[in-house]
């Protein structure tokens, strides 16, 4: 026999209550279970069903990594937390894949700056990632009121970059055992911060920053990037900082250093051999510091190097960079020089290495000129087809077929400038040396030569050696060797008077412009 | 002299198809490759690949041939780019037109890349589902992927609470 269920009803203001039969309450209760019943049914229906679609196939570790990259910006790098919501809401199995694994949440950028509590929560105690950018207070007020919930013990990667006073409070300067990366800017960087316990940082980068480095937790990094520091470091100063870091493998150094005080000159014994740098960027303002930080120090050919500095105006920006790769040892990928928009003048712009990707933030032009100390220093491997000028100083003893090698290894020089002792001798025997009805120069673009301080007052050449190199010219311009300018500088000619320099050449039927330019020695015998 | 000829390694796929493969292809796959090491004697028999079917192997074959000869990533690399924030979710030109497949297809490669222990295709399929998901609302990813909304109207509310939290503040 059927219950039947008596069903409560209130009454209007008098706060008493009245029962009542009611026939049909049974039957309710027993559809209502039933749809209940069915609703939940559904619900383990529409659970198994998604478990039959073809992405559930993939395994959990799988969809976490999916969830963990759908973080990723979609244009550049970095996190944007917002993207990772949308998946916790799609379905059961997504959602419990993506709550139950912490390290996905431990991430704070500008996009969960609102629920970054709630993130934390979810990371689970795995160790905290957090990009700042300290725009205005409301922002400061989060990274206290981070920093007081989670404390910096818990953070593993922090960035912080400051566009308003941002004191380093209290809650920096408890110790960061598991602190690896640690980014700012703009900021005064406290001597107590993190009590200098950071035994796991590793990455340490400080922009437009001041700090005392003996109190930087500096032992175990392995990349350290300093840029435009308001107090630039001598170079002493950072080679022993340098130098307290045995493992560093990746170093940046941008306007971050200058040349030792000439004043006082402190000198380390030897070289600092940086053995395990395998990543090493240098800008500075003028190029000298930089030559000085690569006289000083020893990098593994395998290392790659780039580099920029301003042109200093008073010096040969491609003697300074030979200086460089002189101190480098090693080969040198390119050189050029840097048009800057935005700066006057122009920049030096040295890379080393291998498969160094292109830059895009400067442009960069093929570099034409090139000039060495010596023939035996072509260390560079420069694309040498793109050389047009290319200046040399010769040094004693140099044989007219090594030269010749060389610089027919630039078969698209158009100047050649000639600098030292044996040039004009090298030169005579190379012009010399080439059959007089050749149809085929080694130099076929040749058109401009510079000999300058061609005997630097010492060496005399005889009347008959200049005659020969006369003859030698005009039977080659004869058959089509069409050099168009020869200027000699500080060139000492045992010859009558410097008119019979100039008459002898055009007698020699050299048809191009004759410029002695710069004829400030010239003897008269 | 001629350059000794590659070593041809047969496998056989859970259908039964069986390919011929230069060696140096195959061992893209890390799993492959342990085999391969740990069987001192040249064997005649293919090696079975019970997990993947004879279309996915296929495919997984064009992106092992087509990089074959490429440093494979060890963990050194994958630990120094996320260290670096250098992992980002791009896909060359080619891996994008070779990936270009249909959903059932995509999370096969991805199961087989898995398996393979092929690190390369592996990522790639990952960063394609991941691009396919990124900016997109709850709903346009279930009509993506044919998922239905299998949550109760109490785990809705929660949902929505979560919402607010999130996009409000």
């Amino acid at each position: 026999m059927a219950s039947h269920a008596l069903s409560t009803s209130e009454t209007d203001g008098e706060g008493e209550f009245i029962t009542f039969y009611d026939p049909q309450f049974d039957a309710r209760r027993a559809i209502e279970r039933e749809i209940q019943r069915l609703e939940e049914r559904i619900q383990q229906l529409q659970v198994q069903r998604n478990s039959l679609i073809p992405i559930s196939a993939l395994p959990t570790e799988v969809l976490t990594e999916i969830f963990a990259l759908s973080r990723r910006r979609k244009y550049g790098l970095g996190t944007e937390m917002r993207y990772l919501l949308p998946v916790t809401w799609v379905c059961h199995h997504w959602r419990d894949v993506a709550l139950s694994c912490g390290p996905l949440w431990a991430h704070i950028d500008r996009s969960n700056l609102g629920w970054a509590l709630q993130a934390i929560e979810r990371s689970n105690q795995a160790g905290l990632t957090a990009w700042f950018s300290v725009d205005d207070e409301e922002v400061v007020g989060v990274i206290e009121m981070l920093l007081s919930h989670v404390q910096v013990h818990r953070v593993r990667k922090i960035g912080i970059n400051v566009n308003i006073s941002y004191p380093f409070g209290e809650a920096w300067t408890k110790p960061a055992p598991i602190l690896e990366s640690f980014y700012a800017s703009d900021s005064d960087i406290p001597i107590h911060l993190f009590s200098g316990i950071a035994p796991s940082l590793h990455d340490l980068g400080l922009s437009r920053c001041t700090f005392t480095p003996d109190f930087l937790p500096l032992s175990r990094l392995r990349s350290l990037s300093l840029s435009e520091l308001p107090r630039l470091i001598p170079l002493t100063a950072l080679l022993e900082m340098i130098s307290a870091i045995p493992g560093l493998e990746v170093l940046s150094l941008d306007e971050a250093f200058e040349s030792d005080p000439q004043a006082s000159t402190p000198q380390l014994p030897t070289r600092l051999f940086l053995k395990n740098i395998r990543d090493l960027h240098i800008i500075t303002i003028e190029l000298r510091p930089a030559v000085n930080f690569f006289e000083k120090v020893i990098i593994p050919s395998t290392a790659q190097i780039t580099g920029e500095a301003m042109a200093n105006g008073n010096n040969d920006p491609f003697v300074e960079l030979f200086d460089i790769s002189k101190s480098l040892k090693r080969r040198v990928v390119s050189m050029g020089i840097k048009q800057d928009d935005k700066k006057p003048g122009s920049s030096v712009v040295i890379k080393c290495g291998v498969n160094l990707p292109d830059s895009n933030s400067f442009n960069y032009t093929a570099f034409h000129s090139l000039s060495l100390p010596s023939l035996n220093d072509l260390l560079l491997d420069f694309p040498l087809d793109d050389i047009q000028n290319l200046t040399i100083q010769v040094q004693e003893g140099e044989t007219h077929e090594n030269w010749t090698n060389f610089v027919t290894a630039f078969p698209n020089i158009r100047t050649l400038r000639l600098r030292g002792g044996p040039a004009m001798m090298l030169f005579i025997d190379f012009i010399s040396s080439i059959p007089p009805e050749s149809q085929s120069y080694p130099l076929p673009h040749l058109r401009e030569v510079a000999l300058c301080d061609a005997n630097d007052g010492i060496q005399v050449f005889s009347e008959i050696i200049f005659q020969r190199f006369c003859d030698a010219l005009k039977t080659r311009c004869d058959h089509g060797f069409s050099l168009m300018k020869l200027q000699m500088d500080k060139a000492v000619f045992h010859l009558h008077d410097w008119n019979e320099v100039m008459e002898r050449i055009v007698m020699s039927g050299f048809t191009g412009v004759l410029e002695p330019t710069i004829c400030e020695r010239v003897y008269v015998c | 002299m001629a350059a000794p000829a590659t070593q041809q390694i047969k496998i056989r796929c859970n259908d039964e198809k069986e390919f011929t493969v230069d060696r140096d292809v195959l061992e893209r796959s890390v799993l492959i490759k342990n085999m391969l090491e740990d069987v001192t004697e040249q064997q005649d028999a293919p090696i079975p690949l019970p997990n993947v079917s004879g279309p996915v192997m296929a495919k997984v074959l064009e992106y092992c041939t087509h990089h074959r000869g490429e440093p494979l990533p060890s963990a050194d690399t994958e630990q120094s780019q996320d260290e670096t924030r250098k992992r980002t979710t791009d896909i060359s030109e080619w891996d994008q037109k070779f990936i270009t497949v249909d959903q059932e297809m995509l999370f096969e490669i991805i199961l087989a890349a898995n398996y393979l222990d092929i690190k390369s295709l592996l990522d790639v399929g990952c960063k394609t589902v991941a691009n396919m998901i990124k900016g997109k609302t709850p709903e346009e990813i279930r009509k993506l992927f044919n998922i239905v909304n299998d949550f109760t109207p109490e785990e809705e509310a929660q949902i929505k609470k979560e919402n607010e939290w999130a996009e409000d503040r």
